[in-house]
């Protein structure tokens, strides 16, 4: 455990160097750390997953596992996302990445089985699991789009977190608590917003990262070479072709819209007592916007809205009243 | 492209332009929400109506207003420094609706009082004068001179 958590601390250190040679030594070392860290998450998981889906002797053994491969993907996340320039196109971060959805939907179902007589604190464990992938998820895109789109399956990752997003906008507007909307949404919202607001959350950067990246191309132009070029016009191609269709973007504007752009009584409170600070939160520099669903549903929104056909204004409009007179 | 102009310039001159003067409550949150698509529009799509803009700023950025709240405004305040962006400028263009716009954002500077939203108005204000070359000093002095 604690060489775990000293290679976790490490790798946290490399990774976040703003020298470039410090990260080049992270990358050089990438490799075989991600074989050594891959290793121990995925017996770890193996082992915990048994054990929880079909039962077994060693609880305590278990246990030990599952707070083992949290350690071990904690860093595994660091890894893969600064390790590689190009992870697509690495074949272990092709691999490790195609055994993480995995993982991520055996857990995703883990935790939000209602039957499950697995005890709280587990489930609590495994959707820190799901929190660590859906950020690995969401930085990825960040920081290496067309990485990540060239990587397997993550066309239908992103589908599979917009069914995600569908599901808990249903039960959105209706919840008038909004802990991820209170005035400390900030770092307190990571483990405090309930696992599906926290996922949808993700889900929605997710897609702005996508649409960003076939419509701005400007930004996330880092090299020149050929084979940089050809990627990165593939991967726009693709997610436009297979995922940002005219139907879906419109699809998408339309549940933003009429799930997403309610403004909890929270909100409402703080515009009119702390206009100022809501404000700043909402458009300032430092991107606290990021941990508000609506106010990511509404950046959203909007690049959607500036590069689709505006078939949906009008009735639009009409939402907009509807929502803003409740 | 041609149909890109007519979706949104019909949807800006019709739709928009008509909401924002709709007066029903919760219509704020309206009028924030049109001064974030204005800002983000103007930066990427070419040949709206600017003098129409310009006006809908003028018009939420007026406290007189009560559905104009702090929030509403800051957001203009701030949505402004990207319409008045030197790309597709023009002086003349704006000139009509300078002093009185000059004359909000100063009253709003004045009015903030946490620091980051200062700043990020006073960077809307630096960007106007740069715009607006010699004209804003004068237009600003008429402005604030003539304000309670």
């Amino acid at each position: 455990m604690r060489a775990l958590l000293i290679l976790l601390e490490v790798i946290k250190e490399l990774s976040t160097a703003r020298i470039q040679r410090t990260r080049a030594s992270l990358q050089t070392a990438a490799m075989e750390v991600l074989h050594v860290l891959g290793k121990i998450y995925f017996e770890k998981v193996q082992t915990w997953m048994n054990f929880f889906q079909h039962g077994g002797d060693d609880e305590g053994g278990a246990i030990d596992s599952i707070e083992q491969s949290l350690l071990a993907l904690r860093a595994l996340r660091r890894l893969l996302i600064a390790g590689w320039d190009f992870p697509n196109r690495s074949s272990e971060v092709q691999s490790a990445w195609g055994l993480l959805i995995g993982h991520f939907k055996d857990m995703l179902a883990l935790a939000t089985d209602e039957s499950s007589s697995i005890h709280a604190n587990i489930r609590l464990l495994v959707e820190k699991h799901l929190r660590q992938i859906a950020k690995l998820h969401q930085n990825l895109a960040k920081d290496h789009p067309v990485g990540f789109t060239l990587l397997p399956d993550s066309i239908e990752l992103i589908t599979a977190y917009w069914s995600l997003i569908s599901q808990f906008g249903e039960s959105f507007g209706s919840q008038t608590t909004g802990a991820a909307n209170s005035k400390n949404g900030d770092d307190g919202g990571d483990q405090s917003m309930p696992i599906m607001e926290y996922l949808s959350l993700k889900g929605l950067l997710l897609l702005r990262a996508c649409v960003r990246m076939v419509f701005n191309p400007a930004q996330t132009f880092k090299y020149q070479q050929a084979q940089d070029k050809e990627e990165k016009s593939r991967s726009r191609q693709l997610v436009r072709q297979t995922l940002l269709t005219e139907s879906f973007a419109q699809t998408m504007m339309q549940t933003l819209v009429t799930r997403f752009f309610v403004f909890r009584s929270r909100d409402l409170h703080d515009w009119q007592e702390q206009p100022e600070e809501w404000e700043r939160k909402e458009e300032g520099e430092d991107n606290v916007w990021e941990f508000s669903i609506r106010s990511c549903a509404e950046k959203l929104f909007l690049e959607l809205m500036l590069n689709y056909k505006a078939h949906l204004v009008q009735p639009l409009i009409a939402e907009f009243a509807n929502v803003a007179s409740k | 492209m041609l149909e890109d102009k007519i979706d949104f310039g019909s949807f800006l001159n019709g739709t928009l332009a008509h909401e924002v003067q709709a007066r029903q409550p919760g219509y704020n949150i309206i009028r924030r929400r049109i001064a974030i698509v204005l800002g983000k529009w103007l930066l990427v799509k070419k040949g709206l109506d600017r003098p129409l803009i310009y006006q809908i700023f003028q018009f939420i950025l007026d406290k007189r207003d009560p559905l104009n709240d702090l929030v509403v405004r800051i957001t203009a305040g701030r949505q402004l420094k990207n319409i008045i962006l030197p790309f597709e400028f023009s002086i003349q263009t704006f000139r009509p609706y300078c002093a009185t716009i000059t004359g909000h954002l100063m009253a709003l500077i004045n009015e903030v009082e946490l620091g980051e939203t200062k700043l990020a108005l006073l960077n809307t204000l630096t960007t106007l004068v740069q715009s607006m070359e010699d004209e804003v000093s004068h237009a600003s002095f008429t402005a604030s001179s003539t304000r309670s």
